[in-house]
């Protein structure tokens, strides 16, 4: 288990480091610059900006130093928002993204599994069809096509939901949250049911659920004490995937959704040039990512006892 | 003479192929009286452990059962599901050929016993736990409290299977079948196993099934011996009596391809052609036959009664 | 009848081999071919139908829902230009994307899983602790910088998008080229002295293209998923130019005054990518029914 562990941090810090430097040297390579792009600068002024902000080293420097503040956990001033660190900007807007992302994964998770469960008990009949069919469609209809038809059915015709996630004072609401949640935890409702289905199927085809069935068990005991936690198995190596793809999926849903998360940022900030804070949210989300790996390893752990001696 | 724990009568397995039906089982009979140890014995795919399956309830989907089987008198198949489960891990258990796969690996060796008595005896977790430390004690594992903490990869082969087999005689069920129990096993601790199985007959569970495809093993431990073969009866007699007076060619068969210390001499002769199932009616064993006759294509062999309790499903001995 | 549902029918078994055997295996499966014709058909002749072309402009009919009458079928966005040409050329593009972006990833997985795992070894590890690190990095962002800062050229969007999706097929066909580098006829043709790239281009990826085949038809939808995300942060393609993405993201803003700015191009999208995945679901099963069957005939 610690070897997993530390496995895990080996390929972590290179993964962040290629993150980083990449990141870099895309946004650099990029014609266009943060100054000259909106607003006309004199070109002396631009100048002194960019000596303001180092941008005037090579590029070499200007990565190492980059590297150096990050490791000191600064990200840098945004040179968009002008009087803002890239920091600050992440920690006001990541709030609002780590609730939808988590509500929207814990949805995904249990109904996925539920719907998973419940497809294997009986393979080939009504509820598999069903089941299989809506995760189908939730793998195939994007979030942007199914966010603004929710917001038309439910806000516009039914008027039942707010169509925006944020109050009039900028504040969330539960309520306006709801749509965003399900619209973001569609897909990976579908892929986690998908997964638990096959898995438990090939789980209550093994030789132990066999001799399960010849104790005598009930149906409930066999499903959830013998067949779940391993069925569980490839959903749990699944949420690292999931936690990118919710990440990604958050940008579009704070779009649509109007919410003032860390998401809307990204777009915004590279149509910007806004260097520090382009790379800094993918520095961020790099890490969250990794965090989620590191996440999905230790419930690997918890769940399988042979991996817990090793 | 005892009275009849179980009552076979011309049971029949048909499981879903691709290419249709396929007559795992076929109008198979034979009894077990209380005490007594029957051995069926026959190569892969002559239907000894859908037998088996059948009569747990356990056949795959899409099966289908017929015939009879009768546990003290009370009828199995065609039970409904509910009822079924109520006699499984009570009244009939089972021991699987493989321990390292019949025990959940996620689950600690406690789990897997004392949730038997707390579905079947409605124990609370504490006598269970104790009831089944006990069980371990009794099929030979000493260290039992440590046993009940660990998981089933923290075993050895022998204890894993020690393991199944208390598991299955926790509530000491009248019927215990055993299918192929040692053949995953090293030879020294098959011989272990063997003589757990005898020892605890009588005392921990009233009369077993041992299905293996190894005469050497019925030689060892059983009383009676049924021989199948392509899902049908082929021979039923004592022990003793089938070793030395087997009459079925497919019985006689099996016995020459077996090592002899007595008569090393003689030799091995295996048994020609592959195991299959000719299609048709007939004797299944027919293309395999050194005797074989002309009716034995067109029908099927009837039960002769060569001698008290020796039964034989051949037409050489026939009234031509 | 003792059914204890312990066994596993995922799908129907095919009674033979062949397109007959994969179209009887359901009735969706039938269903969903017939729609995708349908839609290539629609997409790529129903333009010439219409006497609107894609960039024209209709002051007579702006923002107007679907009629007979004045031949916009699908309705006018708010620009008065006819919906239903611009739904199919878009259409055109995102198929087209679909199919470049995954030549490109099949390309790119296809030779470096092959080379990995033909060469073994180190080099074999060194490269697959590459595609490790690779796949622990949030590509969608990548693809959208590169869209960014580089302006959106078609070219660069196959490229981008065809480089997301390369990780999997990379691993699906070291794993391949491993099981079959020790077959026999891999070993004569070693000891002919064929060379390497040779060996890799004639023996190695011709038997494994059933699963190559398998993973890149689950890989089409998937890249035209990713192009329309993009389209629809209005990082995709460029007006005159359109797709499916881009016209859902104009109709998700004019939804409530034009619901039919929204509704044509997402159920064609929806339809559209239902129908691939439900395919590429169907020919998994089939490959692996038709694998298993040969196996249990050898």
């Amino acid at each position: 288990m610690l070897r997993l562990i530390r496995h895990r941090l080996l390929v972590a810090v290179p993964t962040l480091l290629v993150l980083v430097v990449l990141a870099f040297v895309l946004m650099r390579l990029a014609p266009g610059s943060p100054f000259s792009s909106e607003r006309n600068l004199p070109p002396s002024v631009e100048e002194n900006l960019n000596a303001r902000y180092g941008l005037d080293d090579s590029l070499g420097e200007q990565l190492l130093r980059y590297l150096g503040n990050l490791a000191r956990g600064d990200f840098g001033p945004s040179l968009y928002y002008s009087d803002h660190d890239v920091a600050d900007l992440i920690r006001e807007g990541f709030p609002t993204s780590l609730r939808l992302g988590l509500a929207a994964m814990i949805l995904a998770l249990g109904a996925g599994v539920t719907a998973g469960i419940a497809a294997a008990r009986r393979p080939g009949g009504m509820l598999d069809h069903l089941l299989m069919g809506v995760a189908i469609a939730g793998i195939s209809v994007p979030n942007f096509v199914v966010a603004p038809l929710l917001i038309l059915v439910f806000a516009v015709w039914l008027g039942w939901l707010p169509a925006s996630g944020a109050g009039p004072d900028a504040s969330l609401t539960a309520a306006g949250m709801v749509l965003p949640v399900v619209a973001l935890a569609l897909p990976q409702f579908a892929y986690v049911a998908r997964l638990t289905r096959a898995s438990m199927l090939e789980v209550l085809d093994s030789s132990y659920i066999l001799a399960a069935r010849a104790k005598g068990l009930p149906e409930r005991t066999i499903l959830l004490r013998h067949g779940l936690r391993p069925a569980l198995l490839p959903v749990v190596s699944y949420l690292g995937p999931a936690t990118a793809a919710v990440i990604t999926g958050s940008v579009v849903i704070e779009e649509i959704f109007g919410l003032p998360g860390l998401g809307r940022y990204f777009v915004q900030a590279a149509l910007n040039r806004d260097y520090f804070l382009v790379l800094g949210v993918v520095v961020f989300y790099g890490l969250l990512v990794v965090i989620a790996n590191l996440l999905v390893d230790l419930c690997y752990g918890l769940l399988d006892p042979r991996v817990q001696r090793q | 003479m005892s009275e009849l724990l179980l009552e076979v009568e011309d049971l029949g397995v048909s499981l879903p192929t691709s290419s249709g039906q396929l007559h795992a089982v076929d109008s198979l009979g034979f009894s077990l009286r209380e005490g007594e140890l029957l051995g069926i014995v026959g190569e892969s795919g002559s239907g000894k452990t859908q037998t088996a399956l059948a009569l747990m309830g356990l056949t795959p989907a899409g099966s289908r059962v017929s015939g009879s089987a009768r546990l003290d008198g009370e009828e199995l198949i065609g039970r409904p599901e509910a009822e079924l489960n109520d006699l499984r891990g009570d009244r009939i258990a089972m021991v699987f050929q493989d321990p390292q796969a019949a025990l959940n690996p996620y689950l600690r060796i406690g789990v897997q016993l004392t949730e038997v008595l707390e579905q079947h005896r409605e124990l609370d977790a504490v006598t269970a736990a104790k009831r089944a430390t006990e069980m371990l004690q009794a099929v030979g594992l000493d260290d039992s409290e440590r046993c009940m903490r660990s998981y089933p990869h923290q075993l050895s082969g022998g204890m894993r299977q020690r393991v199944t087999i208390a598991i299955a005689l926790l509530c000491r069920p009248r019927l215990l079948i055993a299918d192929e129990p040692t053949t995953a096993l090293d030879v020294t601790v098959q011989a272990q196993i063997l003589g757990l199985l005898r020892v605890l007959k009588g005392s921990h569970y009233g009369a077993g099934l041992l299905i293996t495809h190894d005469l050497a093993v019925v030689a060892e431990i059983c009383d009676r011996v049924l021989v199948m073969y392509g899902g049908k009866p082929m021979e039923l007699a004592a022990v003793d009596r089938l070793f030395h007076n087997g009459h079925h060619p497919y019985t006689r068969a099996l016995l020459r391809s077996l090592p002899r210390l007595d008569r090393p001499e003689s030799g091995l002769v295996p048994i020609p052609g592959q195991p299959g199932r000719p299609t048709g009616a007939g004797c299944p064993f027919r293309p395999r036959c050194a005797e074989r006759l002309e009716q034995c294509a067109a029908v099927v062999p009837p039960r002769l009664d060569i001698a008290p309790g020796h039964l034989s499903y051949c037409h050489r001995s026939g009234p031509n | 009848m003792s059914a204890a549902g312990n066994s596993v029918a995922v799908g129907a078994t095919p009674a033979g081999s062949g397109w007959r055997a994969f179209f009887n295996q359901s009735r969706g499966v039938r269903v969903c071919s017939c729609l995708l014709l349908a839609i290539a058909v629609l997409v790529v002749f129903g333009p010439l139908l219409s006497p609107y072309a894609i960039d024209q402009v209709d002051w007579q009919h702006i923002a107007e829902g679907p009629s007979w009458s004045s031949g916009h079928w699908f309705g006018t966005d708010n620009n008065g230009r006819d919906l239903y040409v611009r739904t199919l050329r878009g259409g055109q593009i995102s198929l087209l994307v679909g199919i470049c972006a995954t030549a490109i990833s099949l390309l790119i997985g296809v030779s470096y899983g092959a080379i990995a795992g033909y060469a073994g070894g180190r080099i074999d590890q060194v490269m697959m602790r590459m595609v490790d690190v690779l796949y622990a990095m949030p590509f969608m962002f990548f693809v959208i910088l590169l869209m960014v800062l580089f302006g959106r050229n078609l070219l660069l969007m196959f490229i981008a998008i065809g480089a997301i999706n390369w990780l999997d097929m990379a691993r699906i066909v070291r794993g391949q080229t491993l099981s079959l580098k020790h077959r026999e006829f891999v070993d004569a043709a070693r000891a002919l002295g064929v060379p390497a790239a040779d060996i890799i281009r004639r023996h190695i990826v011709p038997n494994m293209m059933n699963v190559v085949v398998v993973y890149a038809s689950l890989a089409v939808p998937q890249m035209i998923l990713v192009e329309s995300f993009l389209s629809f942060l209005g990082l995709g393609v460029q007006e005159p130019m359109t797709s499916w993405g881009q016209l859902v993201s104009l109709g998700a803003r004019e939804m409530e005054s034009a619901p039919w700015m929204l509704l044509f191009p997402a159920s064609f999208l929806a339809v559209t990518l239902y129908c691939l995945n439900v395919l590429g679901d169907a020919l998994r099963r089939y490959n692996d029914a038709l694998a298993g069957s040969l196996r249990g005939a050898a």
